[in-house]
């Protein structure tokens, strides 16, 4: 409520110099507007190409069953929930766009808006896979982001990994019956490193160290180009329980370089064309924006001289 | 100052003309041009044109009834749970047939090779498309590439019109064990065959994909080839 040093200027705002304000909210807003055009557009069209994935798990052996929410950060346009699972629950996959995400634990049947049990958010990056699983024992549960790895494995191999998430032994190890080590001394809770193995059928063998608790089997096809994740659990009666999932699933061979599906007989016909790579983005919109841009900026320069001369 | 405000009143007026221009034309042309039509005018994929790009990069990962991304207010949809992987190698399912209604296509599938040098042999008949048993089988985790001639020696092959897939249409894959497949394009790409993007074609994935080549771009006389590879990627829905 200070007093305006030109108050006169109020009832005649078009044509005094006082006026620039709005004019150059127009002009700011046209300059805004096309540059947000030329950025927004690419990123769309470029968005649906690499998605991100986020798995759920439930790996916490005294936590009663909870539904699990994945909700992006922002907004609410996506939001699905694990519903009522127990210890040694895993999700598939959820294909998302990169984005900031939140992964809460909630009592069974609760509303997204409820309050959670524990809650984290995970960055979903391009191209990337994560797996947010609840760890611990319930007095130290705690939502923890593994990143797991879905590149390409070795030719001719599989690559599998070991979450250890049983509380009932410190350390335990994992290998195949003919002795091939996974995963040595994985201690509870915690991930292990991927290790590379043949295709073939295995049968996976996890062993406590301190020989407390009764060993456990799992017999897996594993097929050439997977990804797999063997989850170590307790049984519920002083012993092992081994699960075997698929990651992810890729080519058992990989051929070399490009396809030759074209002989040359309608090379003369003239054919709309896909979009490469560059021409994916929307020229039409992005010469909408430039010209927003450059009519802002003209704009801009030509009130300069006159606010000066003020 | 007197003389600057005409000035900048019309420059003003030009401002709202492009303004207005700025905002009317992608509309106008989304409206008066239907995805088809806008499609064939130009060599561009209108990027939002069926689905809502939310929709298109968001899909569910696993069939049955998890296929809404509910928004808040809404029932959310429902994650599944991961199946253990298989104990023992299933029996053998083969695709058999492949069905793209927006161009009309629908063509049983022949097996695919790969030659002494490692590449993957085209179809040994133009009029078919050919799957790659190396890769997945479609329905499957993982993805299964088919691919298929643009042109015979004579003419127009099986994936002549390939380019005119858009995102959000439909394909489907029919199985031996019975089951048919449908998938939705989420990308259609050309690029260039001396920079194949063998990791995005071949390599694993957690979610039921299909990749469907074929050639695109000039054609080299000299060498008899094609310079560009097309690639429809499609998620299994």
């Amino acid at each position: 409520m200070t007093t305006s040093p030109a108050p006169a200027s109020r009832p005649r705002p078009a044509r005094s110099p006082v006026a620039a304000p709005p004019l150059l909210r127009v002009l700011v807003a046209m300059l805004l507007g096309g540059g947000l055009l030329v950025l927004v557009a690419p990123g769309n069209a470029l968005a649906a190409s690499r998605p991100g994935y986020v798995r759920l798990a439930h790996l916490s052996p005294d936590t009663p069953q909870v539904d699990v929410w994945l909700t992006s950060f922002r907004g609410h346009s996506f939001s699905k929930v694990l519903p009522g699972v127990g210890y040694g629950a895993l999700s598939t996959y959820q294909r998302l766009a990169p984005g900031v995400y939140s992964v809460a634990m909630r009592p069974p049947g609760g509303s997204g808006s409820s309050d959670p049990l524990i809650r984290t958010t995970v960055r979903v990056q391009s191209g990337k896979a994560y797996t947010v699983a609840g760890v611990g024992r319930n007095s130290d549960l705690a939502l923890r982001v593994l990143t797991d790895d879905l590149s390409r494995p070795p030719s001719g191999q599989a690559r599998v990994r070991v979450v250890q998430a049983s509380s009932l032994v410190p350390l335990v190890d994992v290998a195949t019956t003919t002795g091939l080590s996974i995963a040595s001394g994985a201690r509870f809770p915690s991930t292990t490193a991927y290790a590379d193995v043949p295709a073939q059928q295995w049968t996976l063998r996890a062993t406590p160290r301190d020989s407390s608790a009764q060993a456990a089997e799992q017999t897996v096809q594993v097929q050439a180009g997977g990804i797999y994740t063997a989850l170590v659990l307790d049984n519920g009666s002083s012993g092992l329980q081994l699960q075997v999932k698929v990651d992810a699933a890729g080519s058992s061979t990989t051929p070399l370089g490009s396809v030759d599906t074209g002989l040359g007989g309608a090379a003369g016909l003239t054919r709309p064309d896909a979009p490469s790579s560059l021409g994916r983005l929307p020229v039409g919109v992005l010469l909408v924006g430039l010209v927003g841009l450059v009519a802002g900026a003209v704009l801009l320069v030509a009130r300069r001289p006159s606010t000066r001369a003020r | 100052m007197r003389s600057s405000a005409p000035a900048s009143s019309a420059l003003l007026v030009l401002a709202l003309l492009f303004g207005a221009t700025g905002c009317g034309t992608p509309a106008a042309r989304r409206t008066a041009a239907g995805p088809a039509v806008a499609g064939r005018s130009s060599a561009l994929v209108p990027p939002a044109d069926p689905p809502t790009p939310a929709s298109a990069a968001t899909p569910s990962a696993s069939s049955g009834p998890d296929s809404s991304s509910g928004a808040a207010g809404t029932v959310p949809g429902v994650i599944a749970v991961a199946p253990d992987a298989p104990s023992s190698s299933a029996g053998t399912v083969l695709p058999t047939r492949l069905r793209i209604p927006r161009i009309g296509l629908s063509e049983p599938l022949e097996q695919l090779r790969v030659d002494a040098h490692d590449h993957l042999r085209p179809p040994v008949d133009p009029a078919r498309p050919g799957w790659f048993p190396g890769g997945a089988v479609p329905g499957d985790v993982g993805a299964a590439v088919i691919a298929g001639h643009r042109d015979s020696l004579r003419g127009p092959a099986v994936f002549w019109r390939l380019t005119d897939l858009r995102i959000g249409d439909r394909v489907t894959v029919a199985r031996s064990d019975g089951n048919s497949v449908q998938f939705r394009v989420t990308e259609v790409r050309r690029v260039d065959r001396a920079r194949f993007p063998t990791a995005d074609v071949y390599g694993p994935t957690p979610d039921r994909t299909l990749r469907l080549i074929t050639c695109g771009g000039s054609y080299d006389h000299l060498h008899g080839r094609y310079l560009d590879n097309v690639l429809v990627l499609a998620l299994a829905v």
